[in-house]
C-alpha cells in the first residue's frame, strides 16, 4: 500500500506554520468558553491562573510536541512508536482517538455556528424573537442540523484535500487575520455601547475570593489546555511538515500567546455585549453562567437584536466563530489523516475515511436531542473526551520523561535553528506536569461524582463518572490490545520529508 | 284652645295613619330593590321584649363582634338613690359592635379604634327612632365577614355601595353594598348602639319616662307623669329660655311634657360650702350644711374652688340619663377623664331635620363650621334640613348640649320622618326609612377619626392634610452587597409623629415582612437602608407612619396607616442589581488588571513576532 511517489509536503513559510498553529489553537472555545469561564470564575481572579497555566502547561507541551513531531516526522502513532518505543504506540493512537472523537461533535458545533451565521442574515432574527424557541426549534430539526454538519465537514475536507501548503496554510493565512479583524470589530462595537464598562469591570476586576477556590484553578488549567490545542497532537502533526531549519520554540510561544490574545478580544466582545445589552447586571451574570450553547445561540443572539446594527455584528460574530471553528477542524482532520498517511494510505483515501467517520460518528451528537433541546450525546462526548486531552498531554510528558527531560531539552529542543533558547526552567515546569495532571483529574472525577450524586455510577448519565470510566476503559483496553497490530503495520518511508529520525536509546 | 289644638293633632295623626306608603314614593328609598337577610325582623315594630330576644340572637350568632350591656347596672343605687333599673323595672340596654368584644374587658375601648354612639327613643313614643338604630345594628352584625355578594342578583357584585348615590347608574340606589367595607368598619371602629334609651316610655308609648311625678296621671298619652329624659342632662340644665318669647322647651313642671326632672340637691363635691352675697356685690363663703349644687354644669368654675362643674344643680336624676352618662365616662381607655366617644347621633321623630348644638343658646359652638359640614354631608343621602338645635326650639338639658358641652362629642339629633310619618312611620316603611338613614350612619362611623382631628383643630371640613409619604423609586439599583437605601419625603410633616415612620421590607416574594424605623435626615426627609440580604434581588417594601395630632391633642394614640381605606397598600417592588463598583478604585483596579493582562500577552506576542521576523530576515540573508 505504500505509495511510491509522495509529493513533498511542507509549509510554504514560517508564517504559514504559525497561522496554522494559531488557527488550530483558536477555536470556538476561545469565543464562547473563555468569556464564560472568566466571568464565572472571578474575572481578573481567573486570568491570573489562566495566564500562569499558559506558561506552565500549554506552551511547554507545545514545545515538546513540536520537537517530537519535527524529530520523528510522523503523526502521533508513528511519533510515539519511534520516540517512546513500540510498546507505547497505543499512546499515539489514544491521541488520535481523542482527537477524532472530539471532531465528531466539533463538526456538529461548527454546523450550529454556520447555521447561526446564516440566521443573522436570513431575516429570521429580529427584535422580540424568542431565541430560545428558535434554538430549540433548530436543534430538534435533524434535517437542518445534519445539513450544516455536512457543510462543516465538507468545507474541512475540501481544505485538507488541498494539502498542507495550498489547503491548510493558505486557508489559515486568510482566515486567521480575518478572524482577528472580525473579533476586533465585534469588540469595538461592544465597547461603544453604553454600559460596556460594566462588562470590562466584571471581566477584569479581580474578585479575590475566587483565588481561594479550587474550581477557579481547575477551570483556568483546563481552559488553557483545551484552548491552545496542547495535547491534541496538532503540534506533532504540523511539525511533520516543518522545514529542517525551522524553529520549534518561538513558534510554540507565538501560537500560545496568539491564542490567548484572541481570547481576550473575544472576551471583551462577548462580555461587554452581554453587560451592555442586558437590562441588569444580574441578568448579565445569569447569561454568562448559561452554558456555551445558551450563551452564544440563545442569549447573545437575543442581545444582538436589541441594538441597531446588532444583526450585522451577529453576522460578524458568527463568521469569526465559524473561521475559528474551520481552522481548528482542519487541524483535527489533518491529525487523523496524517496517521493514516504514515501507514501508507494516500491523502485522498485517508481523508475519505476520516471524513466519513467524523460524519457517521458525529450523527449521535447531531441527532440525540433530549426534551428541552439538550443534545445529550454531544454533552456526553464533550464531557468524556475533552479531558482525554489532558491524558494525551500526560502521554507526551511520559515520552519526554522516558527520553530524559533535560536531555530532551539539551539535544532536541535547543537546536541551532531555534530562535528562542529554552532554559532549565522548562525542565522544572515539566516536572510539575504530574501535579497539574493529578490535580485536574482528581477534580474532574470528583465533580463527575458529586454533581450527580444519584446517578454518577450509571453509564447512561451523560455527565457522570461511570461513563468516563467505561468509555476510557474500553478505548484504552482496545488500544493496548491492538498495540502489536499497530506495530505490525509498517511506517511509510520518511525520506520524502525533510528531517531526521532520532533513534531512541533503550532504557 | 287646648282642646282645639288637640283635635287638630288627633286629625293629623289619623291622616298620617291613613296616608299609605306613597309618602316615600317620591324618594330614592322606594326604588331600593335589595333585601337584607334580616329584613324579616323589620316587618313590624320591635317591642322592648322582642328587642331583647333579638339581642340574644345577635350575640349568640356573632359573639366575636356583638356584646350586650345593661347600662343601668352601672348605677350605684346608694349614691343618690337612683335605682339601677328604670322606674318601671326595665333596663337601658346597649350593644357594642366591634371586633374582639368577646376578648376585651367590659367597657374597654381600643385606643386605635374611634368610638361612635347611637341612641334611639329618648322619647318613648317616637318608635321610628329605635327601629332605625336597630336596623344599623343588624346591618353591621349580619354583613360582617361576608364575602362579596351580589345582593341584588343582577350579576354584578358590590356595584352600588350604601352611600345614598346611584353609583352604577342603574336607577336604583345603594342596592349592593361592599361587604368588605362593613367588615372593615367593625374591625376598626367601636360602635355603641342604645336603641331604647327610655324603655319605660316605649313600653307605655309615652314621651317621658316612668318616674311617678304626678301620682294618678301616669300612663296616658298626654303630658302627664314622668321626666323628659332629653331634658335631664346636666349641661346648662334648667337655665335657658327663649329670650324672644320668654318660653323654654323645658320646664320644672312635673306634669309638663318637657319636665326636666327634679333639682339635684346633692352635695356632689362634699364641700358643704356655699357662697353668700352678704352685701350687694360682695360675696363670702360660709360653711353651710346645705351647700349643695353650687357649681352647675356649664364649663365654668362657678364656686371658684379650682374644679369645674363638680356640683351640678340638676340633671342625671333619672336612671336613663345616668346610664348614658356612665357609659360615656366609662369609655375612657387611659383614664384621662376624656371620653373616647368621638361622635354620636340621637334619633327622634319627626320633622326631617338634622340638629346640632347648641339647643340652649343661639350662639354658634366653636365647632359650628364642622357641625354644618358633617350635617350637610349626612343630609346628602336623605335631604334633611341641617339646623342648629336652638333654631327648632330652645331647650336646655338635652343630650346634644351635654355631650358636646361637657364631653366635646360631635353629636347630632335626627328628627326622623315627615309630618305624615309622625312618631311612628308606617310599618311597611320601616325598612325604607332605615335604608335611607343608613348612609349617614355609615358615613359618621367611617369618618370618626377624621372628625376627631377636625374637631380638635377647629377645621370646618374633613379636608385634613394627613402627612403623606412621597417616594420615587430609583431607576436602576446597583449594589455589590445588596444593601439598598430608601429615601422618602414627607409632606405635611407637621402632622407626622416624630420617629413614627417605619419601612417594611422583604427580599424575595415569599419572605416574611420585616420592619425598621426610618431616620430623619432633615426637616422632611427620612431614610432607611435595607440591610444586606440573601434571598434574591427582588425587594418589596412599603411605609407606615403615625399622624401626631391625635397623640398631641388627646393622647389617644390613634394609629393612622397610610393605606387605602379597605386594604393594604401595594408594596413597592424593586430589583436590586449587583453593583460592579462605581468608585474610582474599582475603575483603577480594572484598568490595572487590563494593563497587566494585555501587557503580558500582547507585549509577549509582539516581542515574539519581532524575534521571528528578525530571525526570518537573518535566515534569508544567510
Ligand atoms: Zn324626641
Amino acid at each position: 500500500m505504500v505509495e511510491g511517489k509522495q509529493a513533498k509536503e511542507q509549509w510554504g513559510s514560517r508564517w504559514g506554520l504559525i497561522f496554522a498553529a494559531m488557527g488550530a489553537a483558536i477555536g470556538t472555545g476561545n469565543i464562547w468558553r473563555f468569556p464564560r469561564e472568566t466571568a464565572v470564575n472571578g474575572g481578573g481572579a481567573f486570568m491570573i491562573p489562566w495566564l500562569l497555566f499558559l506558561f506552565s502547561w500549554s506552551i511547554p507541551l507545545l514545545i515538546a510536541e513540536f520537537t517530537i513531531g519535527k524529530n520523528t516526522r510522523f503523526g502521533t502513532i508513528g511519533a510515539f512508536k519511534k520516540f517512546a518505543g513500540k510498546k507505547y504506540a497505543w499512546m499515539g493512537a489514544w491521541m488520535m482517538l481523542v482527537n477524532i472523537i472530539i471532531m465528531f461533535y466539533y463538526a456538529v458545533v461548527m454546523g450550529w455556528v454556520l447555521k447561526y451565521f446564516t440566521v443573522a442574515f436570513s431575516g429570521e432574527l429580529k427584535a422580540g424573537v424568542d431565541t430560545e424557541a428558535m434554538w430549540e426549534g433548530f436543534i430538534t430539526s435533524p434535517g437542518q442540523v445534519v445539513f450544516f454538519q455536512l457543510m462543516a465537514i465538507g468545507i474541512s475536507t475540501f481544505v485538507v484535500y488541498k494539502g498542507i501548503a495550498k489547503g491548510i496554510e493558505r486557508t489559515n493565512k486568510i482566515l486567521i487575520p480575518s478572524m482577528f479583524v472580525l473579533l476586533i470589530i465585534a469588540a469595538l462595537w461592544a465597547l461603544s455601547l453604553p454600559g460596556a464598562l460594566n462588562g470590562l469591570k466584571y471581566m477584569f476586576i479581580v474578585r479575590p475570593e475566587h483565588l481561594g477556590r479550587a474550581e477557579t484553578w481547575v477551570s483556568a488549567l483546563s481552559q488553557s489546555a483545551f484552548s491552545t490545542s496542547a495535547g491534541f497532537g496538532m503540534a506533532i502533526t504540523y511539525a511533520v511538515y516543518m522545514r529542517r531549519k525551522e524553529d520549534t520554540t518561538l513558534n510554540a510561544v507565538i501560537a500560545g500567546l496568539g491564542n490567548n490574545a484572541a481570547s481576550l478580544i473575544a472576551g471583551i466582545a462577548v462580555i461587554c455585549t452581554v453587560f451592555a445589552l442586558s437590562s441588569t447586571n444580574v441578568e448579565a451574570i445569569g447569561v454568562m453562567k448559561s452554558g456555551n450553547e445558551g450563551l452564544a445561540f440563545i442569549h447573545l443572539t437575543r442581545l444582538f437584536t436589541m441594538m441597531p446594527g446588532g444583526l450585522v455584528i451577529a453576522g460578524v460574530f458568527f463568521l469569526a466563530m465559524a473561521f475559528a471553528a474551520i481552522t481548528s477542524m482542519i487541524s483535527g482532520f489533518e491529525i487523523t489523516v496524517r496517521n493514516f498517511m504514515d501507514h501508507g494510505w494516500s491523502r485522498n483515501k485517508s481523508l475519505t475515511v476520516t471524513s466519513s467517520c467524523i460524519f457517521i460518528f458525529g450523527l449521535p451528537s447531531a441527532l440525540i436531542v433530549l426534551e428541552g433541546g439538550i443534545p445529550a450525546a454531544f454533552k456526553n462526548q464533550d464531557h468524556v473526551w475533552s479531558f482525554g486531552l489532558i491524558v494525551s498531554g500526560m502521554f507526551v510528558f511520559f515520552a519526554v520523561l522516558k527520553y530524559g527531560i533535560d536531555h530532551f531539552r539539551e539535544t532536541l529542543v535547543n537546536t541551532e535553528w531555534n530562535d528562542l533558547y529554552i532554559g532549565k526552567w522548562w525542565v522544572y515546569i515539566m516536572y510539575l506536569f504530574p501535579l497539574q495532571f493529578g490535580f485536574l483529574m482528581l477534580w474532574f472525577f470528583s465533580q463527575s461524582i458529586s454533581l450527580h450524586p444519584d446517578s454518577w455510577w450509571n453509564p447512561l448519565e451523560p455527565e457522570g463518572f461511570a461513563t468516563i470510566v467505561l468509555q476510557w476503559g474500553v478505548a484504552l483496553a482496545i488500544l493496548i490490545r491492538l498495540n502489536d497490530w499497530i506495530n505490525e503495520k509498517p511506517l511509510a518511508e520518511s525520506d520524502s520529508r525533510d528531517g531526521e529520525i532520532v533513534e531512541v536509546e533503550p532504557e | 284652645m287646648i282642646r282645639r289644638g288637640l283635635a287638630i293633632l288627633v286629625i293629623l295623626i289619623a291622616l298620617a295613619n291613613t296616608a299609605d306608603a306613597t309618602a316615600y314614593e317620591s324618594r330614592d328609598v322606594d326604588n331600593k330593590q335589595n333585601e337584607n337577610g334580616f329584613d324579616e325582623y323589620f316587618q313590624e315594630y320591635f317591642t322592648y321584649n322582642s328587642m331583647m330576644e333579638a339581642f340574644g340572637h345577635l350575640e349568640a350568632n356573632h359573639p366575636e363582634i356583638v356584646k350586650v350591656y345593661d347600662l343601668t347596672a352601672t348605677i350605684d343605687e346608694n349614691r343618690k338613690g337612683i335605682p339601677s333599673e328604670t322606674w318601671d323595672g326595665h333596663k337601658v340596654w346597649a350593644v357594642k359592635v366591634s371586633d374582639g368584644v368577646d376578648r376585651e374587658p367590659d367597657y374597654y375601648s381600643d385606643p386605635s379604634e374611634p368610638v361612635i354612639l347611637l341612641m334611639g327613643a329618648h322619647h318613648g313614643n317616637e318608635w321610628t327612632s329605635f327601629e332605625v338604630s336597630l336596623y344599623y345594628l343588624f346591618y353591621l352584625a349580619e354583613n360582617y365577614g361576608k364575602p362579596p355578594t351580589d345582593n341584588d342578583n343582577d350579576g354584578q357584585v358590590n356595584e352600588d355601595t350604601v352611600d345614598g348615590v346611584d353609583n352604577d347608574g342603574d336607577g336604583e340606589v345603594d342596592e349592593d353594598e361592599i361587604e368588605g367595607r362593613v367588615t372593615w368598619l367593625v374591625d376598626n371602629r367601636e360602635i355603641w348602639i342604645v336603641p331604647m334609651q327610655n324603655p319605660d316610655g316605649v313600653v307605655a308609648d309615652t314621651r317621658k319616662n316612668g318616674r311617678d311625678t304626678v301620682p294618678g296621671l301616669y300612663g296616658e298619652n298626654v303630658p302627664t307623669s314622668g321626666v323628659n329624659t332629653n331634658r335631664n342632662y346636666p349641661y346648662m340644665w334648667g337655665s335657658p329660655y327663649d329670650p324672644q318669647t320668654g318660653q323654654t322647651m323645658d320646664t320644672p313642671n312635673p306634669q309638663a311634657s318637657e319636665y326636666r326632672g327634679p333639682k339635684d340637691g346633692y352635695d356632689d363635691d362634699g364641700d358643704s360650702w356655699i357662697r353668700e352675697e352678704y352685701r350687694p356685690g360682695i360675696f363670702r363663703w360660709i360653711n353651710d350644711p346645705n351647700n349643695v349644687d353650687e357649681d352647675p354644669v356649664n364649663g365654668r368654675d362657678d364656686d371658684n374652688d379650682g374644679n369645674i362643674d363638680e356640683d351640678p344643680d340638676g340633671g342625671l336624676s333619672e336612671p336613663e340619663t345616668l346610664a348614658i352618662s356612665n357609659l360615656v365616662e366609662l369609655l375612657d381607655w387611659n383614664n384621662d377623664d376624656k371620653t373616647d366617644v368621638i361622635t354620636a347621633i340621637s334619633y327622634h321623630c319627626f320633622g326631617e331635620m338634622i340638629l346640632y348644638p347648641w339647643g340652649f343658646d343661639s350662639e354658634p359652638t366653636p365647632n359650628d363650621g364642622l357641625f354644618q359640614y358633617l350635617g350637610n354631608e349626612m343630609s346628602e343621602s336623605n335631604g334633611y334640613e341641617v339646623i342648629q338645635g336652638v333654631d327648632l326650639y330652645p331647650t336646655s338639658g338635652d343630650l346634644d348640649d351635654w355631650l358636646y358641652g361637657s364631653h366635646n362629642i360631635m353629636v347630632y339629633t335626627f328628627e326622623l320622618g315627615n309630618d305624615d310619618d309622625g312618631y311612628k312611620v308606617e310599618e311597611a316603611n320601616i325598612i325604607n326609612i332605615s335604608m335611607m338613614i343608613l348612609p349617614s350612619q355609615l358615613y359618621l362611623t367611617e369618618m370618626a377619626p377624621m372628625i376627631e382631628v377636625a374637631r380638635e383643630r377647629y377645621i370646618d371640613s374633613l379636608d385634613i392634610s394627613l402627612p403623606m409619604i412621597n417616594h420615587t423609586q430609583k431607576k436602576r439599583i446597583t449594589n455589590s452587597d445588596f444593601t439598598y437605601t430608601v429615601d422618602v419625603e414627607v409632606s405635611n410633616i407637621e402632622n407626622l409623629e416624630k420617629g413614627s415612620i417605619y419601612l417594611y421590607y422583604k427580599v424575595g416574594e415569599s419572605a416574611e415582612w420585616k420592619k425598621m424605623p426610618m431616620k430623619e435626615r432633615d426637616s422632611n426627609h427620612y431614610r432607611a437602608t435595607i440591610p444586606r440580604q440573601s434571598g434574591g434581588n427582588h425587594v418589596y417594601y412599603y411605609f407606615e407612619a403615625k399622624a401626631n395630632y391625635i397623640e398631641a391633642v388627646s393622647q389617644d394614640g390613634i394609629i393612622y396607616v397610610f393605606s387605602p381605606k379597605y386594604g393594604q397598600h401595594d408594596p413597592y417592588s424593586y430589583f436590586v442589581d449587583i453593583s460592579l463598583g462605581d468608585t474610582f478604585g474599582a475603575i483603577a483596579a480594572m484598568v490595572m488588571m487590563m494593563a497587566f493582562i494585555f501587557g503580558i500577552i500582547y507585549t509577549g506576542l509582539g516581542k515574539s513576532l519581532k524575534m521571528a521576523i528578525d530571525a526570518e530576515k537573518r535566515k534569508s540573508r544567510a
